[in-house]
């Protein structure tokens, strides 16, 4: 009798905690969530609908779906993200396991390896359009001196869109450096003596100790980074505006410039929508893939 | 340490070195580009004919909303970060340490809100917020900031790592959740609410796109977003933004760099690393 | 306990700043009698002359103007402006970029019509305005035109002296125009003849002096008209065949920052650009140069292309206004007499000789002799060349901008042919148009 009581009263409590947070989550983030649902069948594609709107059910998904642009800005994306997340994943990595290693002046290094991520991302993309451009940056001389034209960067179709992924994913590597450190600590000291005694050469201590080590580490820094790599407005802004023409204008840039640029607010919920039902598909065979690894 | 040994720890020393120097290398352009005219902003480092001016910085700090966008910028990232943590630090005791019907199933649920990028909820959250009046002031950033699924993963994973018996112990005692919770587990979970707030603080103060889109005056803007308003026909004044993300960068550079060990070891003690 | 008291009262005290600065979202009504609220591009916040002309407009009428800046560049602003007109902002006066979006913020329904109370002012705005007069389908205008940026050609005297090539005089065609650039052009030290921005109206500068319309009769895209496809593949010839000026492919890589490319140093020799540009080339503060500059009318684009391209700046009531009473003073005060502070042209049909050397002489007096007052009256206004909007206009404006912009970048930069471009053109552009009505 008391015990029951006892859990109704750390049910009641449980309910209780994470009420405030249910609460707001629910009003500021769910709904919008929902409400973006609802507008995408909706007729608001014009400053003149807003009020005086229309159920038209599936139209506003046929046409994204038909539009050009919507699957340009979609491979775009896609080639964006695999970009960023590769260069964070692999250079993240490296990075940390450079820095864990003693040597002079660490922590003044370990410091600038970390002040890109503070930097606002719209000052980066001012200085990388300078740095990179194609007749006057720094990056470009280095190119002539070698007798070299070098790439155009930024005002390539071909390579604005991995030269921006690669910025931004600078410009985000000390989460991962950090997180990476952190993992690292947790590996105990005698391991490594052990690989010492052996003879082991540092590579095979990466591939032997470390990355299984880090494996969970890596795999939760893959979904976070997988979420990240399409919260991309700020850096293309930044670094491209999408140009050239349309080479590398992404999905988040689209939504924003159908919405707000031509007022066609149920069409940027549409592609908001479909283009989330993607990222999810795509987690989930990333979830799956992280259980059957887990399970060999 | 053998000779070629040393020499190799001298080779390595040195190439960090060079990363680190590449590392900051944009973060110096920009600063000495905001000490420079504007039809010089895009010269070499040390090209030679380059004047020095101190105007974009008279500019900036002479600008009748600076310190506003300054004090938005503080005033939002201090609310939001308070309330956050109120709310996340409860719910998260609640998920790590309470039983209650559906838990996995809410805690899920979050989790799978996760996949839905900001980004595309934008054109959503404009008309809501325009519906609820919201636009145009502080809450349109703060509130919907306050419930972050992260951090609440974040604290979650590490009070499931705090030993048992000190809550066991201190339910003997009688002692309510409540008191458990602030009397246990926060003042254990240092290192966490450090990387909590700090990761925070960063994320809110460089956060571009919502405060752009939700808020119209200027008064009411926070600094990132701000250093748009300095622009001139034909494009942005590069100098003078570049002047102003200097300045908007101090506090973040100051509380990074004091609290940088935290970072490591929060983040070690939390969920994050997997 | 202690400890969450604390930090509960610190939280209130906090929550309570924000709500109070929620709430000082009006200040000036509690201090002023009559406030008039305006929105206006974020460029205006640096020149003093916005402050005077303020003040000046304070000290006659007794109203106070409160200023609600727009940060970014022109597409940036017309799309926030849209928005916040949209969310029922109750902003009293907008100064607009003019016919671009013009029909489309007036079919939203975002402006007072203005026929009766301008007349009831006592302006005959017909005679005033002439063909600036925004007058729309219905018979109504819904904003004043303030202001007129008229094209012509700026020159880099030293380049030309340094080539031998006088410097160029109108009347002129293209072709001479050409001529003249490829003359000075000098790949080898990093020189240029001309300098045209990546953007509209550039990219097909002598269609648009030859007014092509950009609709056909039945309200559908116009642009595969032969004499658009004609001027695509001349700019495109100048820049990438000739080289006569740098290519889309080039100044891309310079985004939003062309201007300082015009002007750093010794490069680019004639930019046809709007007379706004002398601000730039007279501020040796911000745009060091040690050259001086002259000015050329804008070529034409043969006999039916006798035309020089003006954009047109218009000021409109929101309907949802504050303050319609104020706004209205504001708003005809700004369109009589913005240019005179602003050291712009007025939207007037025609300009007494006073009226010349007030818009011309603060712009000549900061050159520093570069220009006179009359070089800038002859080669802007008088030159015989008629002048047409230097816009795309109508219901999807903005639209048919980008998908321009966008196609013809693609084209210059040999990513598509132009059957290919104009037939995108065509298709996105019926498409916005579908989707618009």
């Amino acid at each position: 009798m008391k015990k029951s009581g006892m859990m109704r009263q750390e049910e009641r409590m449980g309910y209780l905690f994470i009420l405030p947070f249910l609460a707001m989550f629910a009003i500021f983030k769910l709904y919008p969530m929902i409400y973006g649902f609802i507008v995408s069948f909706w007729d608001r594609n014009s400053e003149m609908k807003l009020l005086d709107t229309t159920f038209v059910g599936f139209d506003n998904y046929i046409s994204v779906l038909k539009s050009r642009s919507f699957w340009e800005a979609f491979g775009h994306s896609i080639v964006f993200s695999v970009i960023y997340i590769a260069f964070l994943m692999v250079f993240g990595f490296l990075a940390a396991v450079m820095l864990n290693r003693k040597f002079l002046g660490r922590t003044a290094v370990r410091t600038c390896f970390y002040i890109p991520y503070v930097t606002n991302m719209i000052a980066v993309g001012i200085v990388f359009k300078y740095l990179l451009n194609p007749t006057r940056g720094p990056v470009n001389a280095i190119f002539r001196l070698f007798g070299a034209s070098g790439p155009k960067w930024f005002s390539s179709p071909v390579l604005a869109l991995p030269a921006a992924a690669v910025v931004a994913a600078w410009a985000a590597l000390a989460f991962h450096i950090i997180t990476c450190l952190a993992a690292l600590q947790e590996i105990p000291q005698d391991v490594y003596e052990v690989a010492d005694i052996e003879g082991a050469t540092p590579l095979q201590k990466i591939r032997y100790i470390v990355l299984p080590y880090l494996m969970p580490t890596l795999f939760m820094l893959l979904t976070i980074t997988l979420i990240n790599s399409f919260r991309n407005y700020t850096a293309i802004v930044g670094l491209t505006g999408g140009g050239p023409g349309t080479s590398s204008k992404v999905v988040s840039l689209l939504i924003y410039d159908d919405a707000f640029n031509f007022l066609k607010f149920s069409i940027a919920s549409a592609e908001g929508v479909i283009f989330t039902v993607f990222i999810i598909i795509v987690n989930r065979i990333f979830t799956k893939a992280r259980s059957v690894w887990e399970n060999r | 340490m053998g000779e070629p040994l040393r020499k190799k720890h001298i080779a390595f020393t040195a190439l960090m070195w060079v990363l680190a120097v590449m590392m900051v290398y944009p973060f110096i352009m920009m600063v000495a580009i905001s000490f420079r005219p504007a039809g010089q902003a895009y010269m070499p480092l040390f090209a030679s004919g380059i004047m020095t001016t101190l105007r974009n910085y008279e500019e900036v700090l002479t600008h009748p909303n600076f310190f506003d966008w300054y004090r938005n910028t503080i005033v939002t990232v201090a609310v939001t970060i308070l309330i956050r943590l109120v709310i996340t630090l409860l719910a998260a005791y609640s998920f790590s340490r309470l039983r209650f019907r559906g838990k996995a199933a809410i805690l899920a649920f979050l989790v799978a809100t996760m996949m839905v990028p900001g980004e595309t909820t934008m054109v959503p959250r404009y008309l809501y917020f325009q519906q609820i009046h919201i636009l145009n002031t502080l809450w349109s950033i703060v509130l919907p900031e306050t419930s972050e699924v992260f951090y609440l993963i974040l604290l979650t994973e590490f009070f499931s790592s705090i030993p048992g018996d000190f809550t066991e112990a201190a339910s003997i005692d009688g002692a309510g959740h409540g008191t458990v919770l602030f009397r246990i587990f926060i003042p254990l979970s240092g290192p966490a609410i450090a990387t909590t707030v700090l990761f925070s603080f960063i994320n809110i103060w460089n956060n571009f796109l919502d405060p752009y889109l939700f808020i119209n005056r200027i008064s009411m803007q926070l600094i990132t977003p701000a250093l748009q308003f300095f622009q001139e026909q034909g494009g942005a004044n590069m100098p003078v933004q570049m002047a102003g993300s200097s300045l908007a960068l101090i506090p973040v550079i100051i509380l990074f760099i004091f609290t940088q060990k935290y970072f490591v070891q929060g983040v070690a003690s939390s969920g994050i690393k997997g | 306990m202690k400890r969450i008291l604390t930090v509960l009262s610190v939280l209130i005290m906090t929550c309570a700043s924000v709500f109070a600065m929620g709430s000082s979202e009006e200040p000036a009504a509690a201090e002023y009698d009559r406030v008039v609220t305006t929105t206006v591009t974020a460029t205006y916040l640096n020149e003093t002359w916005f402050n005077t002309m303020n003040a000046d407009f304070e000290a006659e009428t007794g109203i106070h103007v409160d200023v609600i800046p727009v940060p970014g560049d022109e597409d940036e602003y017309k799309a926030k402006i849209n928005i916040d007109l949209m969310a029922g902002s109750d902003v009293d006066v907008v100064e607009t970029l003019g016919p671009k979006d013009y029909s489309r913020q007036v079919s939203a329904g975002f402006f007072m019509p203005l026929n009766e109370v301008v007349e009831a002012a006592g302006i005959d705005p017909y005679a005033l305005y002439g063909a600036n007069l925004p007058v729309e389908d219905d018979g109504n205008y819904y904003a004043l035109p303030f202001k007129q940026e008229m094209y012509c050609v700026f020159y880099n005297k030293a380049l030309f002296d340094e080539a031998g090539v006088p410097y160029p005089e109108g009347p002129w065609t293209w072709d001479e125009y050409v001529e003249t650039a490829a003359a000075i052009t000098d790949k080898s030290k990093g020189v240029y003849g001309s300098l045209m921005n990546a953007d509209l109206p550039w990219m097909y500068m002598p269609a648009q002096q030859l007014a092509i319309p950009f609709y056909k009769e039945d309200g559908t895209c116009n642009f595969d008209a032969p004499e658009f496809r004609e001027a695509a593949e001349w700019f495109k010839h100048i820049s990438n065949e000739l080289g006569v000026q740098p290519s889309v492919a080039e100044l891309e890589a310079e985004a939003a920052n062309w201007n300082y490319y015009a002007l750093e140093g010794y490069r680019l020799a004639m930019f046809p650009q709007g007379n706004w540009f002398t601000r730039l080339l007279n501020s040796q503060e911000d745009y060091p140069k040690d050259w001086n500059y002259g000015v050329a009318p804008l070529p034409s684009a043969g006999e039916n292309g006798n035309n020089n391209l003006v954009s047109l700046g218009y000021v409109a009531i929101n309907k949802n206004a504050a303050h319609p009473e104020e706004a209205l003073e504001y708003a005809l005060w700004i369109a009589e007499n913005q240019w005179k502070y602003e050291g712009g042209i007025p939207a007037f049909a025609t300009m007494t000789e006073e009226q010349q050397q007030l818009a011309f002489g603060s712009i000549a007096e900061a050159s520093h002799g570069q220009v006179t007052v009359d070089d800038l009256y002859q080669n802007l206004i008088n030159t015989g060349l008629g002048s047409v909007s230097s816009d795309i206009v109508g219901t999807a404006a903005a639209e048919y901008y980008n998908i321009v912009k966008e196609e013809l970048s693609s084209y210059n930069m040999d990513l598509q042919d132009i059957d290919t471009a104009i037939s995108n053109i065509v298709s996105r552009v019926n498409e916005a148009i579908a989707n618009a009505q």
